[in-house]
């Protein structure tokens, strides 16, 4: 009886010890689990994929093997322009011709429901009269300055006569608002249909091509391409540093006016720019009076002249103006072809620009050389010709240049603010564009990484910023579509920098490394000297349970 | 019929000489200087993980190799030097506020104008992958941080005590290699850089780069696995050897080299002699898509920037008409801000 009593409460014993081990390994589970909030990866996916048509599924698209067609509820990207043309009154022809025109020229150049792009470009055309007033000519101001509240994105194009019979079969004025000035021999609609066709691809929707590619290609850009060398990538802030070098404080002492001149020149449109004027004394260089142009690369001597600011970490553009000492005056760069350069000046892609200014003779003779505010003007013209370019707005000069025969543009500029309408507009699109396709590609990074590293944790602001991010994305898309630019814009820098903050988090560091060794380490000695007594303990009992079962059976049978 | 033939070739011919100079036009546009491999700034890790007088050599390492790329062109704002001791400010140097990396004393490393960004206990293995990555918190100052872009070329060197795939930091923890390969790959993912040039000096050195697969990453090491890297010489004054072999014989080179000079990697491999050296150096360039006859050592070493000259002036409103202009413009221009 006794034995069968202490088989009992062993068998108690033991059971009420295994009970508890199996009730602690899942809390042990659940509690060693790494915290991983859910993001939604699906919706990421599907931004990932910009070709979405509700045509045919599974169509692969050639050299973007990430870009797969699906029938997805995804917002097309579409930038749609609108054109208003003034033509003057009266008309000669019936206002609905024109308008069956302008529709046939609006469906040709739309790039719309195209299945090789993932960018639609709508394009609207609208015919209005226009009185013209007599002496139009002489008071062409008064045009350009029409309509200058129009929202992003619409441009008022005005057609007028010819004055006299020109070589040109257009003569175009771009103005620095949104009204340009077309002239042209004789206005009927045939005529206004070669105009548009030729005129408006190559002027106005010259961006559309690289809009395009980078929208379709995702964020990779030709390695070799020269404009995105040379263009800063997108940051809230800029910080532009001027910088007076000269090359010998002893022969020469110069100063500058130089808060007067940033006032004046660069103005309010620059306004995340945040200026801060540096003066230098000592600089060292080769000594050259000519520079050609691989001698340039090794003229900013970045180890010596201290230019890196310690205020903040946004991107710093840096503006030397450099004086060279009395030993080395007069200096000049030469080009590719030994000739002189009038401006005397280079630009570094992504980094600056220098401009190298020789003292006169007299300033050499006083050893003084005081740049005053007019001194400074032809300088600063070069410096936001230089600054232009970093920012990606294409040159005026050369645009005009590569204009076909019967086109005669005149590209108008703007003299107070240093930008015009239609190049602020373009720079709006492409940072637009650029901020959607690096906001996706950083959250399909995000996503790479939260499935390739399963011990990350993942916190829920994190879950949140990526949800954000995603509806960003989306209402900039929505809002582009009805051709609204500015909050496009805002929520495009709302997506980016979200999703930035998300991927950046301070807490998204992987756990170290362990390997398998390293576990075995750590758990055996805490759980084997525990388990080998109960395992020996259980095995002994499931043997005695077998036993006596035997015996019983054995018993029944005789 | 061969009349026909031969209007036809006239043609192809005319249009094939319109295209090519079409993209003439292209090209004669942008003048300049231009680097092979697309890259526009330079940024260079130095980091020393040991700790204790007897390392001194590994700071001397590390600090030879700063001075070098400071000397190349490379600014402090762009690099980052981590070095784990202090050995010239230790009671035990015998020429305080001085590091040597040569028993003839004739280059103080340490002299004026360094710039130390992680010192002693900020030198972990946490720091350092925050580093790379970018995840550092938001306190950090702009010294501290990798402020790299998708056109940077970045060169990594790495010194101290090592094993099998691991590199000690500070006797306290050690760097996994599939750390290191998690790092860059996650560097890779959000485009931090353009091309990663990876040295390493500690025992078994070439183990640590194995685990690298992200794209244009290239990489040496200073001994195979199995092998021990060696020191170069002993200063008897200071009483602890002062340079490490493989840094000593890369420096050799670098010390021939200034900033225009067009000496690819290809040649600084081929000095690399394993008896001199009293180790078999490594190197892995599967990950990297240029030939090394055709990469410059400055462009990692250096900071040879692209130049474009410029041609045009932007016309501004000429200074005396200013101040009539600045009154109607103050009024319309407020309430429009551009979002760059």
């Amino acid at each position: 009886m006794s034995s069968n009593g202490l088989d009992a409460s062993t068998r108690i014993v033991v059971a009420a010890f295994w009970f508890v081990v199996l009730l602690g390994v899942p809390f042990w589970w659940k509690t060693t689990e790494v915290y991983r909030a859910s993001l939604p990866l699906a919706e990421i996916d599907t931004w990932q994929t910009w070709q979405a048509s509700n045509k045919k599924l599974n169509k692969l698209v050639e050299n973007s093997s990430n870009f797969i067609c699906i029938s997805a509820e995804i917002c097309k990207l579409s930038l749609p322009t609108t054109f208003t043309i003034h033509l003057p009154s009266p008309w000669s022809y019936s206002p609905s011709e024109l308008e069956n025109q302008l529709h046939v020229i609006q469906r040709d150049l739309s790039t719309v429901e195209d299945e090789s792009s993932c960018v639609n470009f709508p394009l609207i055309l609208n015919g209005v009269p226009w009185e013209m007033p007599t002496s139009w000519r002489d008071n062409l101001e008064a045009i350009f300055s029409e309509n200058k509240d129009a929202p992003t994105g619409t441009y008022h194009i005005y057609i007028g006569p010819s004055q006299l019979e020109t070589p040109y079969e257009y003569s175009i004025i771009i103005g620095v608002h949104r009204s340009h000035i077309l002239q042209m021999n004789d206005i009927t609609p045939e005529t206004i249909d070669g105009a548009l066709r030729t005129l408006l691809p190559l002027i106005f929707l010259k961006d559309q091509d690289s809009l395009s590619q980078m929208a379709c290609k995702g964020a990779e850009s030709d390695k070799y391409d020269m404009n995105s060398i040379r263009t800063l990538k997108y940051s809230p802030r800029y910080q532009v540093t001027f910088s007076l070098m000269n090359n010998d404080p002893r022969g020469i002492s110069v100063d500058w006016n130089i808060r007067d001149s940033m006032k004046s020149k660069l103005m309010q449109h620059y306004a995340s720019l945040s200026m801060k004027p540096q003066f230098k004394n000592r600089a060292d260089k080769p000594s050259y009076y000519y520079f050609n142009p691989e001698h340039l690369p090794h003229f900013v001597n970045s180890a010596e002249w201290n230019l890196a600011s310690t205020i903040s970490s946004y991107p710093t553009i840096n503006l030397i103006l450099y004086v060279p000492s009395p030993e080395e005056t007069p200096l000049r760069i030469h080009d590719s072809k030994e000739q002189p350069l009038l401006t005397n000046a280079f630009l570094i892609p992504r980094w600056g620009g220098v401009v190298i200014k020789n003292p006169s003779k007299k300033a050499l003779a006083e050893k003084q050389l005081n740049f005053t505010k007019k001194d400074l003007q032809p300088i600063m013209k070069i410096f936001v010709a230089q600054l232009r370019s970093l920012m990606g707005i294409p040159n005026i000069n050369s645009m005009a240049d590569k204009m076909p025969s019967t086109v005669n543009a005149t590209f108008m500029s703007s003299p107070i603010t240093g930008i015009t309408t239609l190049e602020k507009d373009q720079l709006i699109r492409h940072r637009t564009v650029e901020n959607m396709v690096n906001a996706i590609a950083t959250l399909h990074s995000l996503q790479q990484l939260v499935t390739e590293i399963p011990k990350m944790v993942v916190l829920d602001h994190i879950a949140l910023q990526v949800q954000q991010s995603l509806n960003a994305l989306q209402l900039a898309c929505d809002v582009l579509s009805q051709g609204k630019y500015t909050p496009a814009l805002q929520y495009s820098i709302e997506a980016i920098e979200l999703s930035e903050k998300a991927f950046f988090d301070p807490t998204m560091v992987s756990m170290l490394y362990f390997p398998d060794e390293h576990k075995y380490a750590i758990y055996m000695p805490l759980f084997v000297p525990i388990s080998v007594p109960l395992v020996m303990a259980l095995l002994k009992e499931v043997k005695n349970i077998s036993k006596q079962r035997k015996e019983k059976r054995n018993l029944k049978v005789e | 019929m061969a009349r026909v033939w031969s209007l036809l070739f006239i043609w192809i011919a005319i249009l094939s000489c319109y295209s090519s100079t079409a993209n003439a036009d292209q090209q004669s546009e942008v003048e300049g200087f231009f680097s092979q491999g697309g890259h526009t700034n330079n940024w260079a890790v130095l980091v020393c993980t040991s700790r204790f007088w007897f390392n001194y050599r590994h700071v001397a390492n590390t600090l030879s190799m700063y001075r070098t790329v400071k000397r190349l062109g490379i600014p402090d704002s762009n690099i980052i030097l981590m070095l784990a001791d202090d050995v010239s400010c230790n009671a035990r140097n015998k020429y305080p506020a001085t590091v040597y990396n040569n028993a003839a004393r004739f280059l103080d490393l340490y002299g004026d104008n360094v710039e130390v960004d992680y010192r002693g206990y900020e030198v972990t293995v946490e720091n350092f992958i925050r580093m790379l990555t970018g995840r550092v918190s938001p306190d950090t100052p702009r010294s501290k941080r990798l402020l790299s872009d998708d056109r940077s070329n970045i060169l990594v060197y790495m010194t101290g005590h090592g094993g099998d795939e691991f590199l000690k930091f500070q006797d306290a923890e050690e760097i996994s290699a599939y750390d290191l390969a998690d790092a860059f790959k996650q560097m890779s993912e959000k485009k931090r850089y353009n091309e990663i040039f990876f040295m390493i000096d500690t025992c078994q050195a070439n183990t640590m780069y194995s685990k690298f697969d992200s794209p244009n990453i290239l990489a040496t090491g200073s001994s195979e696995l199995g092998e021990s890297s060696f020191s170069h010489h002993t200063d008897y004054e200071i009483g602890v050897a002062v340079i490490d072999s493989y840094t000593y014989y890369n420096l050799e080179f670098l010390e021939n080299i200034d900033m225009t000079s067009n000496k690819t990697l290809q040649d600084l491999f081929g000095t690399y002699d394993p008896v001199q050296i009293s180790s078999h150096p490594g190197i892995r360039s599967d990950l990297f898509h240029r030939p090394l006859d055709k990469v410059k050592v400055t462009d990692f070493f250096g900071n040879v920037q692209n130049v474009e000259l410029t041609r045009y002036r932007y016309p501004l409103v000429e200074h005396d008409s200013w101040t009539e202009e600045v009154k109607t413009t103050t009024t319309t221009t407020t309430t429009t801000t551009i979002y760059f």
